[in-house]
């Protein structure tokens, strides 16, 4: 299976007003998704200002002068579809997902929200408190969110990237009525977002469909550009976090560029090699061979705005030093660095070939990954990933471990268990 | 009544101790497989909580033929789309793979299940680790919570605690224990295979027939058994110094089979289960700003169900939150829904039930479960017409009859001293 029968089934159209709209036929489903992406995400936020972006996605769902707060989910729900909203450092999605005969009912949600959208300080203020509590749940009650979150702040030292999506609780505890409405006005324009489509339906009818609601909008001006660039790391760096814990975790991150740079795909596959499947590197030799480990991940940013973080973590299984895992982490890093890995790439490159086209068989990974590719890189760019990924030898591979996995490019983060919580 | 959608075709096929069903399309060539074996937590012997956990994730580490890192290279090589969930009632495995691959996967799955070594140096690691993940939940206050909540509803056994096990019980468990258990129940029941996507129907009968011959037999039954609690009122607490409290409160409930389960849901949608559109969630979250979620909802298994309220806030909002789920469960058994609620929760509940079937993997999935807690191959059009035809007054009966809020048990994770409510410490 390749995917080209997947890109050729994508079209690309342009509304009246510059809006781009992307769709993707998919015959026999009953069900369809209609989203939009705003590029804007924590990334765009100032200083001091942290979760806005997150803060002001919440208040889209707060009602118009036709419709009170949260009745847009109320209606799409009401006709058996589901709705929801997410928000990451490089831009914010809403999106629906409903049979397809009643995605013009959704349409019509969006541009009311989209022109219409009631800000008042009450619900504001509700909203806040809706955020604060999920940060309360999402990190300040979970150790292990709480690390990562302090090994980014750590990591990044004037680029965006530093704060979480969700914000400081000091941030938003300052944040007024005001600032959300600002960066409404600064990011939320038609000129600064994509309309995507997937349903078993003609091309020219989705886009009819757009176009007779959005087209005549004003396009608005294009919102400031994010030029802070982060600046070498030249050393490691550490963070300690003792909380009441069961289960201690190492976590250690790595300045890598994103999609669109000549490492990317070697990155790609080198953190595949590391932890992606159980017959990985790090897998093999933390939980399966010496059991020191509950689990291991690796992540690479590739499909970023910025260079981001390329993260490995470890959970600790209770009674093993922290320092032995990270001795043993970057035992396997620099041995990967110095070692014949032809077997490794190749097992890498398989798992991520198909673990990608397995991917399509969701309907909102579908949607994901054509949203991100596009705002990332240009959806057509997707037609390459399989056969760059191919091409990636294995020395390329160990070439990218020992330029970017070094000491001095990294940030180590420990969650140290203080006894029961 | 005409649901709008069709169910795409499934062919049915009995086998010796085993059934399976077959779904072939072609929008993409893949196929998800998924294997239902009829053993699950509640098979767990009293004392060896966590046993059909740890067997069903050690199947994966040795066949007679394969050591572990054999069988996870060749997983690997097949996309990695594996894994094992071993729940309260059942253990399901499954496969997602490309449709070329489906014979090389389909020998290893029937490898996996038939062949298992249980290698003691596998066992002890895996239990090492289990141990380590149970150690985990104690870090998520929502995981203490879920665990207290479990044995106040159930005792020690039956659904009384998570399938993963209990530290001490984890512990006690030897070799021989796995073993026992995989031959006396785990791979013996009838088994439920399905395949979605793009596969023929003859073939995989076929390749299913070769494979299934002469496996499985009677299963003995499961000894365990939930403890017979009496249903009062109880607050129970664990003392955290946390910024925000998680709560669930709640009772036992009606199960799978139960004849009122899809008015239940109907009924639940309203109370906490619809999201934005739920009373809930427009309270505690909409109009006050406590919580970023509150919740009700019916987990309906094959001996009961389990019936929940949660949300989790900051301390000091504890009672008023617990009030309003209280109150809440008490009005919606006295007083009418409005037309508006009931139109909302049918809406919902009929439109979007092609959802379940969106992907190969959930299609594959819910076929399984649909056979296993007898809803069959109707299932869809009879939920559709049965909650079409759901009422005010049934919304009102339905909560009459299966909601006693004054029976609840109410679980509260947090700082104790901040919540200032007074419970049963643990």
């Amino acid at each position: 299976m390749e995917l080209s029968p997947f890109l050729s089934s994508i079209q690309e159209a342009r509304l009246s007003n510059g809006s781009r709209s992307l769709f993707r036929r998919r015959r026999g489903s009953p069900l369809a998704t209609f989203q939009v992406w705003y590029k804007v995400g924590s990334r765009n936020e100032p200083m001091g200002k942290s979760g806005l972006s997150h803060l002001l996605e919440h208040m889209m769902f707060k009602g118009t002068e036709k419709m009170a707060p949260e009745e847009f989910s109320r209606i799409i729900q009401a006709h058996g579809g589901q709705t929801n909203a997410f928000t990451t450092k490089d831009f914010t999605a809403y999106y629906v997902v409903m049979a397809k005969e009643k995605i013009p009912v959704a349409m019509d949600l969006e541009l009311e929200r989209m022109t219409a959208l009631r800000l008042t300080p009450q619900d504001f203020e509700i909203e806040k408190s809706v955020v604060m509590e999920e940060r309360r749940l999402r990190t300040e009650t979970q150790p292990e969110a709480h690390l990562l979150e302090e090994l980014e702040a750590i990591a990044f030292t004037s680029h965006p990237y530093r704060w979480p999506i969700i914000g400081w609780m000091e941030d938003l505890e300052a944040l007024t009525l005001e600032d959300v409405e600002d960066h409404l006005r600064k990011h939320y324009v038609p000129s600064n977002l994509l309309f995507l489509g997937i349903a078993d339906m003609e091309p020219g009818e989705w886009f009819e469909l757009l176009e007779s609601r959005f087209g005549s909008l004003a396009p608005g001006k294009t919102p400031p550009r994010v030029e802070v660039r982060e600046p070498t790391q030249r050393g490691e760096r550490r963070t300690v976090i003792r909380r009441k814990a069961e289960v201690g975790m190492v976590a250690m991150g790595f300045h890598v560029p994103q999609v669109g740079h000549e490492d990317a795909m070697a990155l790609e596959v080198l953190a595949c090699v590391l932890a992606g499947g159980k017959s990985s590197r790090l897998y093999r030799r933390l939980v399966q061979q010496e059991a020191l480990a509950v689990d291991v991940g690796c992540e690479n940013p590739l499909l970023s705005f910025d260079p981001g973080l390329f993260t490995i973590a470890a959970r600790v299984i209770p009674g093993h030093p922290l320092e032995r895992v990270e001795h043993t982490i970057w035992q396997e890093v620099e041995g990967l660095q110095h070692s014949q890995i032809q077997e490794d790439v190749k097992r890498a490159k398989e798992t991520l070939r198909r673990s990608l086209l397995l991917s399509l068989d969701s309907l909102m990974t579908q949607a994901m990954i054509i949203a991100q590719w596009d705002l990332c890189a240009g959806w057509w760019k997707l037609g390459d990933y399989l056969s760059l990924m191919e091409e990636v030898s294995w020395e390329k591979v160990r070439e990218v471990a020992l330029r970017y996995l070094s000491r001095e490019n990294c940030s180590v983060g420990w969650l140290v268990p203080q006894g029961s919580p | 009544m005409d649901p709008g959608w069709k169910l795409p075709p499934v062919e049915r096929m009995e086998g010796a101790n085993y059934l399976s069903l077959t779904s072939p399309q072609e929008e993409l060539p893949i196929v998800a497989m998924r294997v239902l074996l009829p053993s699950g937590s509640w098979d767990d012997p009293p004392g060896k909580e966590g046993l059909n956990f740890l067997t069903a994730q050690l199947l994966q580490q040795g066949t007679r033929k394969r050591g572990a890192e054999e069988i996870h290279r060749n997983i690997d090589s097949l996309g990695g789309r594996f894994h094992i969930d071993a729940n309260f009632d059942y253990t399901m495995v499954g496969m997602t793979v490309l449709s070329e691959d489906l014979s090389e996967a389909l020998d290893l799955l029937v490898e996996i299940l038939r062949e298992p070594a249980f290698p003691e140096e596998e066992f002890l690691k895996r239990k090492r680790r289990l141990l380590g993940q149970i150690a985990s939940q104690k870090d998520r206050p929502g995981g203490i919570a879920r665990a207290a909540f479990l044995e106040a509803l159930w005792g020690k056994g039956g659904y009384g605690h998570d399938p993963k096990g209990l530290e001490e019980s984890v512990q006690s468990l030897e070799v021989e224990d796995v073993v026992d258990h995989y031959r006396r129940k785990l791979c013996q029941g009838p088994s439920i295979w399905t395949a979605c996507g793009d596969v023929k129907p003859e073939k995989w009968r076929e390749m299913l027939r070769e494979a299934m011959e002469g496996w499985g037999g009677p299963p003995s039954e499961g000894e365990s058994r939930g403890e017979d609690l009496p249903s009062r009122g109880r607050i129970i607490a664990s003392d955290r110094k946390i910024p925000q409290a998680t709560v669930l409160m709640g009772q036992r409930s009606i199960g799978a089979k139960h004849p009122d389960l899809f008015h239940f849901l109907v009924m639940n949608y309203i109370l906490g289960g619809g999201g934005f559109g739920s009373r809930l969630m427009d309270r505690i979250r909409s109009k006050k700003g406590m919580a970023y979620s509150a919740f009700s909802r019916l987990e309906a298994l094959l001996r009961g169900g389990i019936f929940v309220c949660g949300f989790q806030t900051e301390n000091s909002n504890v009672r008023e939150a617990m009030a309003i789920c209280q109150e809440e469960a008490e009005r919606i058994r006295v007083e009418p829904v409005t037309s508006r609620e009931l139109d909302e929760a049918k809406g919902f509940l009929m439109g979007s039930f092609p959802m379940k079937i969106d992907s190969m993997g959930s299609f594959a999935t819910n076929l399984a479960l649909w056979e296993f807690y007898g809803l069959g191959l109707e299932y869809p059009f009879r939920f559709t017409s049965t909650v079409a035809k759901a009422t005010v007054e049934s919304v009102m009966e339905t909560a009459r009859e299966h909601l006693d809020p004054g029976s609840w048990v109410c679980v509260v994770v947090g700082d104790l001293e901040r919540t200032n409510i007074e419970a049963e410490r643990i």
